[in-house]
């Protein structure tokens, strides 16, 4: 399992190399003087007026006049320090900004990620279990589910809960682990807009895996052998069933980082998102750059997370 | 005899003992495809769309930046089905020029989308090896991380603007053609046809164009009418966040955008996009899936 695990990290590195490639060539294309991103705006202008010898020694000091791959190398070892650079417009450390930002971002994704899994699961289960009106109604629901803007669903729930209704807030966020009950209000209306329809596809998936391994022998050997119904689904079937769900469960780790953006934007929720749109806005490119490749690593770290488990699941799979 | 595809009129064509020609095979096939009710329904919405998006100047009742600011945040009326925004200007109108910018801005996203993933795929697929495997692993990292937030890069280090965004989005699409034609250009080139040909000489450029990659477009056209719906939903997502597409120019996603501040004085505005948004692609999708089945079964015999 170690080497399994070793064999799938060795794997992801290039992708998360080419990815600070592309961040790195994107800091050269970016209009400004690059060594804007390292120094920050006030520095630069106090340099300035020591004209230009002394705006060259910068350059010469910070190593921006050595041959670009030099620069790449110095650039991923800062990386590696966690040292992002500053943002162009607040002039902080962009990991400090994150930091402050990303345990919202997290527990708004991550209560959505859960939500979403147990929701779809335990839907997925029933909808097996009980053929019919179900699977159209899920296959409806998906089908919508996937031609729907989420940022639009949200909008709609604000109209019809918040404003008409006057049940839930229209915006706003209270940690849940402070406030349990304040917060609970202010995060069912973003939970929801935010994981409608990725739940929808989870269920989908439970619902035609779990169908397809019922119908094994395995199972049918079960049952002849005098076990309760329940124990022959859930000790035995839903485990095998789980490997293609784990791939619709890692996919969608990408579609709420994404979507995390667009809710926290209506619901008006200080996490990360509403600082990658501000900085685009404002094309403060180190905090994009920053946010760039955390996204990178959390979906790195996710698809490992579920390779991992299907080797878990799966142990043929270690050995292939 | 008569020519191909009428039947021959008469009280009957068999009293005439004349052959009934069958329709010519491609009109047939058209039909056929629709005889399905969703990909029916799917035409005739995308139809609709189309006809929105080119005549716009023709059936909107007023020009998508008509200012009136006497007549602001109207509600829906008999002159204003949509009512109006803070400046004033007929909502309808905005939409039914936003599917003008909207569609285009989908087409020619998934246009460089196809640009940039097929020759990558051919080239991966037809020379193996270290292009391969470059181009594969770009793909894979283009893959690894969330399109949103690319597409977030993109606009900071380009700017925002419609042929920015059609840039941005087409890049982030390409990899799902590139993988496509990849695949099939490897299970292609080692048929006989291609053997065949790279016995009488030809280049591998003719090769590729010429054989490779007319054989293997169906998959592709299936993926690229699905594509049209992403793209649109990822233009909307950035002029939404006010990163995309700039207002005035009236894009659904702009529209939605404009609303939102205004939501408790006229909420249409903001929810009438929408469901213009989720007929397109879903209309697009159930196209393209209903492309994919009638397809599907012809593939195994590729010709």
């Amino acid at each position: 399992m170690a080497r399994y695990i070793l064999r799938r990290l060795v794997n992801s590195l290039p992708v998360f190399l080419i990815v600070s490639l592309l961040a790195f060539a994107g800091q050269q294309l970016v209009p400004g003087d690059p060594i804007l991103a390292i120094i920050g705006q006030g520095e630069f202008a106090e340099l300035a007026s020591g004209g230009a010898p002394a705006i060259e020694a910068k350059r010469h000091e910070l190593g921006l006049d050595r041959p670009v791959i030099l620069q790449y190398l110095s650039y991923l070892e800062r990386l590696a320090h966690g040292d992002f650079g500053r943002s162009f417009v607040t002039k902080e450390p962009v990991l400090q900004m994150i930091g402050e930002r990303l345990p919202i971002t997290l527990k708004l994704s991550l209560i959505t990620f859960t939500v979403n899994i147990l929701l779809g699961i335990a839907l997925g289960v029933v909808a097996a279990l009980r053929p019919g009106m179900t699977d159209f109604t899920a296959t409806t629901w998906a089908v919508l589910g996937v031609a729907t803007p989420n940022f639009w669903v949200a909008i709609l729930l604000i109209i019809v809960f918040s404003i008409n209704l006057g049940w839930l807030p229209t915006s706003g966020w209270v940690d849940p682990f402070t406030d349990p009950v304040d917060g609970i209000k202010h995060l069912i209306l973003p939970v929801v807009s935010l994981g409608l329809f990725g739940s929808a596809t989870i269920m989908r998936q439970t619902r035609s895996a779990l169908l397809e391994v019922l119908r094994q022998d395995y199972v049918t050997t079960a049952r002849a052998k005098g076990l309760q119904e329940s124990r022959v689904v859930i000790r035995h079937a839903l485990k095998n069933a789980m490997l293609p769900v784990m791939t619709i469960i890692g996919l969608s780790l990408a579609g709420l980082i994404a979507g995390s953006v667009l809710i926290e934007r209506v619901f008006a929720i200080p996490g990360v998102g509403r600082m990658a749109i501000d900085a685009t806005t404002f094309r403060d490119y180190p905090v994009i750059q920053a946010i760039v490749l955390m996204s990178t690593g959390a979906i790195v770290v996710a698809n490992l997370v579920t390779d991992v488990a299907y080797g878990y699941l799966d142990p043929r799979i270690q050995y292939q | 005899m008569a020519s191909g595809g009428r039947a021959v009129a008469a009280e009957s064509a068999i009293d005439l003992g004349l052959r009934v020609q069958p329709a010519h095979p491609r009109i047939a096939a058209v039909r056929a495809f629709f005889l399905d009710p969703k990909a029916a329904v799917a035409g005739f919405i995308l139809g609709i769309l189309i006809i929105l998006a080119v005549f716009a100047p023709w059936i909107a009742p007023a020009g998508f930046n008509d200012q009136d600011t006497g007549a602001s945040l109207l509600q829906p009326s008999a002159e204003h089905p949509l009512g109006t925004d803070r400046l004033g200007r007929d909502i309808l109108s905005r939409i039914i020029y936003g599917a003008r910018i909207s569609l285009r801005v989908g087409f020619i996203a998934v246009g460089i989308a196809g640009a940039i993933g097929l020759p990558m795929g051919l080239i991966a697929g037809y020379a193996g090896r270290w292009p391969d495997e470059i181009l594969m692993r770009l793909t894979d990292a283009m893959i690894a991380f969330p399109n949103l937030i690319f597409l977030l890069g993109v606009v900071a280090v380009l700017g925002p603007g419609v042929t920015n965004v059609m840039i941005a989005i087409g890049i982030s699409s390409f990899p799902v053609y590139a993988r496509l034609i990849r695949a099939q250009t490897l299970s292609l080139k080692e048929r006989d046809f291609v053997l065949a040909a790279r016995a009488l000489g030809a280049s591998n450029r003719r090769i590729l164009a010429q054989h490779i990659l007319p054989n293997a477009f169906q998959p592709i056209i299936v993926q690229a009418s699905l594509a049209l719906g992403s793209a649109v939903l990822a233009e909307a997502a950035l002029s939404f966040l006010g990163i995309g597409i700039l207002p005035p120019t009236p894009t659904w996603g702009v529209i939605i955008a404009d609303g939102f501040p205004v939501i408790r004085k006229n909420p249409w505005i903001s929810i009438a996009p929408g469901f213009f948004i989720v007929a397109f692609v879903l209309s697009v999708n159930l196209l393209g899936d209903r492309l994919r089945d009638v397809l599907d079964p012809r593939l195994r015999g590729t010709r």
